[in-house]
């Protein structure tokens, strides 16, 4: 059971990254930009724009084993969910918004930042990608890095 | 192979992000602060800690950093190959002063320290295509 | 088939190829450009042993030439452990005193290690690892040190920090910084680090120099310590008082040596680049005075040689204090004789003047000090200086053919005179009794006809400044005696002359006071209202008059002369003055004349455009005023005549608003007799 505090944190003002290796055990990585957590499912939907995911998608049709890593950038909390591919879709036509909702809390974050580092991601169209959440690893830098969840405890 | 236009994103100013594999063929994705420039055929990142990233790198050597430039926010994709760890030499020298000037200005001399510099060999470069 | 790859035209390889020559000429350019620059630096701060002004020199080009906008030097202490800002450029307030432990950021990294540590990411990373320890802390798994404050700017993302090291020790740190990030490079360190070369070199350079002045300090409290022990020691025990009459004499003579060890190779400008090596050969517009002891023969017959050398060396230092007063540098004796410089190895305005007022200064005394007779002879013109001789042995030096003419004209000179060739004879004119001699053939140069000097002109001849047909010229003359023997007897502490040679104001300020108590006594006399004239204090307000400037031997002579100085820059001098002038007034117990000059300035300040003044003040302005016009000046160009000057004084800010009686009477007493002086501006035509 993925805790509310980490439902609440992967829907927030957020980085995301996807990892994916390829036949060869080569990895790659790729921004995700915004995602859907469910916390009856454990699953996260994570949705990758397609403008930088062909190498990703095709790791995945090779093997379906997916690292998902979010972040705050100011306070550099972080988190790793480690798990298997559950299914890849296209967006559907809410889904951007969400997006866009991700956003804008980001370039308010990130307002250190002239406003076209935030804007000049390109993130429509995206693929939703889902995948069921075997793990988690606090990934946040200091005592305790790398510390995996015990989910069946962990409120 | 690295080219010059990709320097100004090698120095920091922007977190890097960092994949490694395992051998059992688990990734593994986390931020990094700085990918350092060695040469055009090199690239070299500071061990202060054991990690999942450690250790994956010493069983397989293959990684992908993206870094991204503080300037124009470009992003690069780098495929590397972990070649060997130096624990003195110019590029440990540079990373250690480093340390010690903000670990003293932040009460924590001592606390942090580098264990090494670790270097990989480029495999590819590529400008990122996320932002269109 | 695969699609071969598109080959760049010739255009685009022509067009690419363009671009990195231009690149690299700009870069080129800029390199060639502020080296050029730090060359320039370099040689200003190897020319000074002033600690405050290498710091300030290095700082001030580091901003305006270089674009550093943040920079600050430190100096290592003593013990090496603890770095100290002893200059800062760009941050409010200054951070001048802050301390930095060795090993403290980047530039306590830097001077530790010993390396240029140059960082683009400042403040990210400490935010990044401020982060760390904040969790590490709550997690309580280790004690931590506490944050420490930087002097320097609290969001500094680039620092560049370069170590001053001269000969394997840390003399401190020279470190710029920026909130923008990266935003210094490899050229950037290049740059700094040739400045900070210098700035190592000329800062211990300046604290050998301190170094050696404190030893001689030291040495000074000892041999008073020994002095006094001596003679309460007198009284007793003989053995015990040659004991210390021996002690005394090593320090006297270790002092000697430790002081003038450095001052005897070279003028102490030039030390610092003679010790590197690196002290180039120059022309330069000198005087070159040679003294000789007449008939040495006769003299020194009969004495042992000891005293000989006695007498002789007594001679040259009482003879060298004097040269140094005015400025100039012996640059050798030899045998029974002087040979000084004046104008080494920087040229200065006043170095002919200087040259002939010590002269005199050391016939007259010397003269009565010393049995023997003196020539001297002073020639002007270009040499060639630098160090001369085998590499060991070689010593601040001129030759040229205005050193031999020089020692010619000595030649010619009387006993007890002071000879001059015709080189100065424009420049001494104005102010000095010239009297010329017979033209003679001097091998080499051909038929001169050199002068002597006989001294300063008298005030009391000087008609182009005070007319023989005015009402001032009688009653004046018998004032310039008592100024004269006021200034004698009361203020013998001071040698106005060497004081007035620094910007040629030769006699000014008893002039000063020969005209204002002059005034006074003839406004008494004359006016109307005595009472208030009577209140006046005459021998108040010629101390005041002669003191007046009194601070002007604090200042720097090129300061003084700077002719280029604009309304802000001679406002500041004037400040200053008044400043050094207090100062000295209380060291001599002066300070009762305090406040009349301290309103005096007030006055000149603004012309007395602002406020009320007393008579006596009013007296002192317009003295000082009327002797600043009709001047000779050191400068081309002629001084007032004396309408014109008195007609200026008319039209004082002070004298438009109302009539002002001492002004008024002034220019009465002082125009020659039929002149008419211009009246004060017309009163405001309403309709035009």
């Amino acid at each position: 059971m993925i805790p509310d505090r980490l439902v609440d944190f992967v829907h927030g003002a957020v980085v995301a990254f996807i990892g994916t290796r390829d036949a060869r055990l080569r990895p790659t990585a790729t921004w995700a930009f915004g995602a859907r957590v469910s916390a009856t499912t454990d699953e996260i939907s994570a949705f990758v724009p397609d403008i930088e995911f062909d190498q990703t998608r095709s790791n995945l049709v090779h093997n379906s084993i997916v690292a998902y890593t979010v972040s705050d950038p100011i306070s550099t909390e972080s988190y790793q969910f480690k798990g298997k591919l559950a299914g890849m879709r296209p967006t559907t036509e809410e889904e951007p918004a969400v997006q866009e909702i991700l956003r804008g809390k980001l370039a308010a974050k990130l307002a250190v930042f002239p406003p076209e580092f935030v804007t000049g991601y390109t993130f429509v169209p995206s693929t939703a990608l889902t995948f069921k959440v075997e793990q988690v690893f606090v990934q946040t830098p200091g005592p305790g890095a790398g510390r995996q969840l015990d989910l069946s405890t962990e409120l | 192979m690295l080219p010059e236009e990709i320097k100004p994103a090698m120095l920091g100013a922007i977190p890097s992000t960092m994949v490694t594999c395992s051998l059992a063929g688990v990734p593994n994705v986390t931020a990094i602060s700085q990918v350092w420039y060695v040469d055009e055929t090199h690239v070299a990142l500071s061990f202060q800690f054991f990690s999942k990233t450690h250790r994956n790198v010493r069983e397989n050597p293959f990684a992908e950093v993206i870094v991204r430039d503080g300037q124009n926010f470009q992003e690069w994709h780098i495929e590397i190959q972990y070649d060997h760890s130096e624990e003195s030499g110019r590029i440990f020298d540079a990373m250690d002063v480093e340390l010690e000037a903000i670990a003293s200005m932040t009460g924590m001399s001592g606390i942090f320290k580098l264990r090494a510099a670790d270097i990989y060999r480029v495999l590819s470069v590529r400008k990122s295509k996320s932002r269109g | 088939m695969a699609a071969e790859p598109a080959v760049p035209s010739i255009r685009d390889q022509l067009v690419d190829n363009q671009k990195i020559v231009d690149r690299l000429n700009a870069e080129l350019a800029r390199k060639t450009n502020e080296v050029r620059i730090i060359q320039q630096i370099s040689s200003e701060i190897s020319s000074t042993l002033d600690l405050d002004r290498i710091l300030a020199i290095s700082l001030d080009a580091m901003e305006t030439v270089l674009g550093f906008r943040h920079s600050m030097i430190l100096v290592a202490g003593g013990a090496e452990s603890v770095l100290t800002v002893a200059a800062s450029r760009g941050y409010d307030g200054g951070r001048t005193g802050a301390e930095i432990p060795l090993g403290q950021g980047v530039l306590g990294v830097a001077a530790r290690r010993r390396r240029i540590v140059r960082m683009g990411n400042v403040a990210t990373q400490r935010a990044y690892l401020a982060g760390v320890r904040a969790r590490t802390q709550a997690a309580g798994q280790a004690t931590l040190e506490p944050v420490v404050e930087m002097p320097g700017l609290a969001d500094a993302q680039s620092q560049l920090a370069i170590p001053l090291i001269v000969k394997d020790r840390l003399v401190g740190v020279l470190g710029v910084e920026s909130a923008t990030a990266n935003a210094f490079d490899e050229l950037d360190e290049m740059l700094l680090s040739i400045v900070g070369n210098q700035v190592a070199t000329g800062i211990d350079n300046a604290r050998m120099h301190l170094n050696a002045i404190e030893r001689s300090r030291q040495l000074d409290a000892v041999n008073a310590e020994l002095s006094r022990l001596n003679e309460t020691l007198e009284a007793s025990v003989q053995a015990r008082t040659a004991e210390l009459s021996a002690a005394l004499d090593q320090v006297r003579r270790e002092k000697g040596l430790s002081e003038t060890l450095l001052r005897r190779m070279a003028p102490p400008e030039v030390i610092p680049l003679m010790l590197q090596d690196r002290l180039l050969a120059q022309r330069l517009d000198v005087a070159v005075m040679f003294t000789d002891v007449v008939d040495f023969t006769a003299y020194s017959s009969g004495m042992e040689p000891d005293e000989v050398f006695s007498q002789l060396n007594e001679f040259f230092g009482a003879a060298g204090e004097i040269i140094g007063r005015y400025r100039g540098y012996i640059n050798k004796t030899n045998g029974d004789g002087i040979m000084a410089l004046f104008g080494v190895p920087f040229e200065s305005a006043t170095y002919q003047t200087d040259a002939v007022l010590a002269a005199l200064a050391i016939q007259r005394e010397t003269g009565t000090q010393f049995p023997f007779g003196m020539r001297v002879g002073i020639n002007t013109g270009t040499v060639t200086a630098g160090m001369l001789g085998p590499p060991d042995k070689s010593l601040y030096d001129v030759i040229g053919d205005a050193v031999n003419l020089a020692s010619r004209v000595e030649a010619l000179c009387p006993r007890g005179g002071v000879t001059v060739s015709p080189s100065s004879e424009d420049v001494l004119k104005p102010w000095f009794q010239l009297d010329k001699l017979e033209e003679q053939e001097v091998k080499g140069v051909g038929r001169i006809a050199c002068l002597n000097v006989l001294g300063l002109k008298a005030i009391a001849e000087d008609r182009r400044r005070v007319d023989p047909t005015s009402r001032f010229a009688a009653d004046y003359l018998p004032v310039i005696k008592e100024v004269e023997a006021m200034k004698r007897e009361r203020l013998g502490v001071i040698d106005f002359i060497s004081l007035q040679a620094r910007d040629l104001a030769l006699q000014h300020n008893e002039t000063v006071a020969s005209y204002a108590v002059a005034l006074l006594r003839m406004l008494r006399a004359d006016s109307t209202d005595a009472e208030r004239w009577r209140a006046v204090d005459e021998g108040a307000l010629m101390t005041a008059a002669l003191l007046h400037d009194a601070g002007k031997h604090v200042i720097g002579p090129a300061r003084l002369n700077d002719r280029s100085l604009d309304g802000a820059g001679r406002e500041r001098l004037r400040r200053d003055l008044l400043d050094a002038t207090l100062q000295t007034l209380g060291q001599i117990g002066a300070d009762s004349s305090a406040p009349l000059i301290v309103d005096l300035y007030r006055f000149e300040a603004t012309r007395g455009a602002e406020g009320e003044f007393s008579s006596a003040v009013e007296l002192l302005a317009a003295a000082d005023i009327y002797e600043a016009l009709t001047a000779p000046k050191l400068y081309k160009g002629s001084p007032w005549r004396i309408v014109g000057a008195l007609a200026e004084l008319m039209r004082l800010p002070y004298c438009q608003s109302q009539q002002r009686p001492v002004f008024t009477a002034f220019t009465e007493l002082m125009k020659p007799s039929g002149a008419v002086i211009a009246p004060r501006a017309r009163p405001d035509v309403l309709i035009r």
